[in-house]
């Protein structure tokens, strides 16, 4: 830290992204987990799953 | 040798022929060979059998989901009526075990409203296959006497996108370094998917992929990347999405990267079970796994020592993937990228260089979100400037924009006129969602807590900024709607709600909202004087009802001489006040705790307040007030302690907000030896203490 003239904080740059982004990435999971209590936070996997419209890479 | 890890993606082989004869498509044209045996169609009796092994699956393993995929070849060979008797298989054989998740992965020539009617009755997604405009879908996507498929394949898209949007997963693109990535990025966009994704052609070592340079698919991606980003990512692509995902050590959406065990089984036409269908680009029965549906369970075949081989994350990869520093991105690639005859799986992907240099780049695009340590230090000596505040406010609206898009997550109706208006005004989004009210509300809603719906009339006023057309019921509160930032409309008596129609931004509602305060400083400086919002008082905050005109005017004048106070004797909160304070809540009584102010770090920007007798007694409350909002901003940027201490925060905040010159309080510097504190929050202590001894700071006030 004393090195650095910049502290990493917890949230993560989302200023470019679209809400249809944010809405599953886990990015913006990263930004709630400061925010929502943590049993309100869904888990990653859980996130995995909401993503999967597409199927895996085939074809 | 790791522990067996449940399917829960399922690929099912419906048919074993394509109408086109791709020249890239590992199925026919690599170095398994095994379709040349496989009989052309899944029969029912196989689909059925292979649903209700899924579903023995589900059920050993406790699978609340899974993903079963209909795939070839070219799956719609099959036919309307066979495959609809197999998702109907699926639906029937799986309806109380689980969630199932039905899709179809095509190429799209032969999709017609009988199949979608028929994907729809089973809700069934669509994804197709398209390498972008005519030229480079062509490059290798044809029929046999090298007709192209483009028209085709877009008439299908189109259908999909006209008329079954629902069905319509999105488009798959594999990458041909022949084709300009900007030109296929955008005709991708052009049918307007709500997914893309993109895939590197199937290659190992003893077959590498044509290049001239070790980082020519990076180049490729690259401006892909930077172009979507610099768009506002306006479509989900799940290779970029998984690469910042795990770039942050989150899970990966796609086979091809991150550290987790594959979860993916195939079931070929004649039940057999095999590994990643990608292996068929290694070695001639490289996926084979020998055993079937109708003999063997999906718990064996995930014990087969192969896919346990397979599954052994970072584990199972090569001593210089082990130790590379973007393991945990790549994952060492794709399983079958990694192979070659002389030393198998164990080497780094094909595309070892691509990989690195896409990761790098993207990780280098998105860092974490900063804060200069000269500015967290002039905030821990109480004060911050424009600077200190303008990056506590970029924190502040990087929360709301996130629980913006999450609310979006479950309202459809909502989410449709809200990323409508992120579009073409982002800022309509951020103004309204900068309300300090919006933040408390939000969270009760993400995590479930019952209470008014809110989201109607926070998108209704987002539409109003965005200039747009929408149509929504807003709830009535206490005789009247809120719309956050616009107003307060009466409702007519004994209605629930209120329809509320937007034209071009304008609201169109028979009454004409009540009067609207702001508190205004002689130098221009202004906030709002909030008696209107239903939920401007949390519990515990006496909030009154709405203000009268000569109430107004009291707030007014003395807020106009605390604000003089404040310049005059407090210059150091000038700066920040001007950034941070945005709005002042009228309490008509001390809160329950008998605080004269208040504030939340569930309404930033707000202050909440009793009218004091004299300015200077209110310019001391809303620097107060200021000092405690401010310390909620900086501990939503960084961690000060830990939770283990339950005390600790009440006792930071008073010593804090005593900063401000007009409290004494124990000196902070006590607090530095907390074992609660983290590194960051030691020197926050440590900064605190040396300004409470400071012989320039103001000495105690009234």
């Amino acid at each position: 830290m004393e090195s650095s003239s910049v502290i990493d904080t917890k949230l993560v740059r989302v200023d470019g992204a679209s809400l249809l982004a944010l809405r599953s990435d886990s990015e913006s999971l990263a930004v709630l987990r400061g925010v929502l209590s943590p049993s309100a936070v869904p888990a990653e996997r859980a996130v995995r799953s909401f993503n999967s419209s597409l199927p895996p890479e085939i074809n | 040798m790791s522990e067996p890890v449940a399917f829960s993606q399922f690929v099912i082989k419906v048919h074993s022929r394509c109408d086109l004869a791709c020249d890239i498509c590992y199925v026919y044209e690599h170095a398994d060979q095994s379709w040349r045996d496989r009989s052309a169609v899944m029969t029912t009796a196989t689909a059925r059998r292979t649903a209700e092994r899924v579903a023995e699956h589900a059920v050993e393993h406790g699978l609340g989901e899974v993903h079963v995929i209909l795939h070839g070849g070219e799956p719609l060979l099959a036919g309307v009526e066979r495959l609809g008797e197999i998702l109907g298989e699926f639906r029937s054989v799986l309806a109380g075990v689980c969630t199932v998740n039905l899709a179809v992965h095509t190429n799209g020539t032969m999709l017609s409203r009988r199949f979608c009617d028929m994907f729809r009755e089973h809700g069934a997604k669509v994804g197709v296959s398209l390498d972008g405009d005519r030229a480079a879908n062509d490059q290798h996507r044809v029929y046999a006497n090298g007709r192209s498929s483009y028209d085709r394949v877009v008439r299908g898209i189109t259908l999909l996108r006209e008329e079954y949007p629902d069905l319509f997963s999105g488009l798959l693109c594999t990458v041909d370094l022949a084709n300009d990535p900007i030109t296929v990025y955008e005709a991708l966009l052009s049918h307007r998917p709500p997914s893309v994704n993109f895939l590197l052609q199937h290659a190992t070592w003893d077959h590498p992929p044509r290049r001239e340079r070790s980082t020519d698919y990076a180049d490729w991606l690259t401006p892909v990347f930077d172009r979507w980003h610099a768009d506002g990512r306006p479509v989900r692509i799940g290779f970029f999405e998984s690469i910042l995902s795990t770039v942050r050590g989150g899970a990966s959406t796609v086979e091809a990267l991150g550290l987790d065990p594959n979860d993916v089984v195939v079931i070929e036409t004649d039940g057999e079970i095999e590994q990643a269908d990608s292996l068929k680009t290694a070695y001639d029965g490289a996926p084979a796994t020998g055993l079937d549906v109708f003999t063997h369970s999906l718990t064996e075949a995930a014990a087969h020592p192969e896919v346990l081989s397979r599954q052994s994350g970072l584990d199972g990869l090569a001593e210089t993937c082990r130790s590379c520093p973007v393991v945990q991105s790549c994952g060492g690639g794709l399983l079958a990228h990694r192979f070659s005859s002389e030393r198998g799986f164990a080497n780094p992907s094909v595309y070892c260089a691509d990989l690195k240099t896409i990761i790098n780049h993207v990780g280098a695009t998105l860092a974490s979100r900063t804060l200069q340590l000269s500015e967290f230090d002039a905030l821990a000596a109480g004060l911050g400037g424009r600077k200190a505040a303008g990056e506590l406010l970029d924190g502040q609206r990087a929360i709301q924009r996130v629980l913006v898009a999450w609310l979006t997550r479950s309202d459809q109706a909502a989410r449709r006129i809200l990323d409508h208006a992120d579009l073409v005004s982002r800022e309509s989004v951020a103004r309204v969602a900068a309300h300090p009210v919006f933040r408390a509300w939000a969270v009760d809603r993400i995590e479930g807590r019952d209470g008014p719906d809110r989201f109607p009339a926070f998108t209704a006023a987002v539409a109003v900024h965005a200039g747009l057309d929408a149509d929504l019921v807003v709830p009535v509160r206490n005789g009247e709607i809120h719309l956050p930032t616009i107003g307060t409309y009466p409702a007519v008596a004994g209605e629930d709600t209120v329809a509320v129609r937007i034209r071009e931004g304008r609201c169109e509602l028979r009454a004409a909202p009540r009067r609207r305060y702001r508190l205004e400083a002689d130098d221009g400086f202004s906030v709002a004087l909030e008696d209107g919002d239903p939920d401007r008082g949390l519990p515990g905050w006496p909030v009154g009802g709405a203000l009268s005109e000569s109430q107004a005017a009291a707030w007014q004048k003395m807020f106009g001489s605390a604000w003089n106070i404040i310049k005059d004797r407090q210059p150091g909160h000038v700066e920040g006040l001007r950034e941070m304070l945005s709005m002042v809540i009228p309490l008509a009584g001390p809160t329950t705790d008998g605080e004269n102010v208040v504030t939340s770090p569930r309404m930033p920007g707000a202050v909440a307040l009793v009218l004091p007798a004299d300015p200077g007694r209110l310019a001391d409350l809303l620097v107060h007030g200021f000092q405690a909002m401010k310390l909620a901003a900086i501990q939503d940027l960084v961690d000060l302690h830990d939770r283990s201490d339950p005390g600790f925060d009440v006792r930071l905040r008073f010593a804090y907000v005593a900063l401000a010159g007009n409290k004494t309080c124990p000196d902070p510097g006590d607090m530095s030896t907390s074992s609660c504190l983290t590194p960051l929050g030691r020197r926050f202590v440590d900064g605190m203490s040396a300004a409470m001894r400071s012989p320039e700071r103001s000495g105690p006030g009234e």
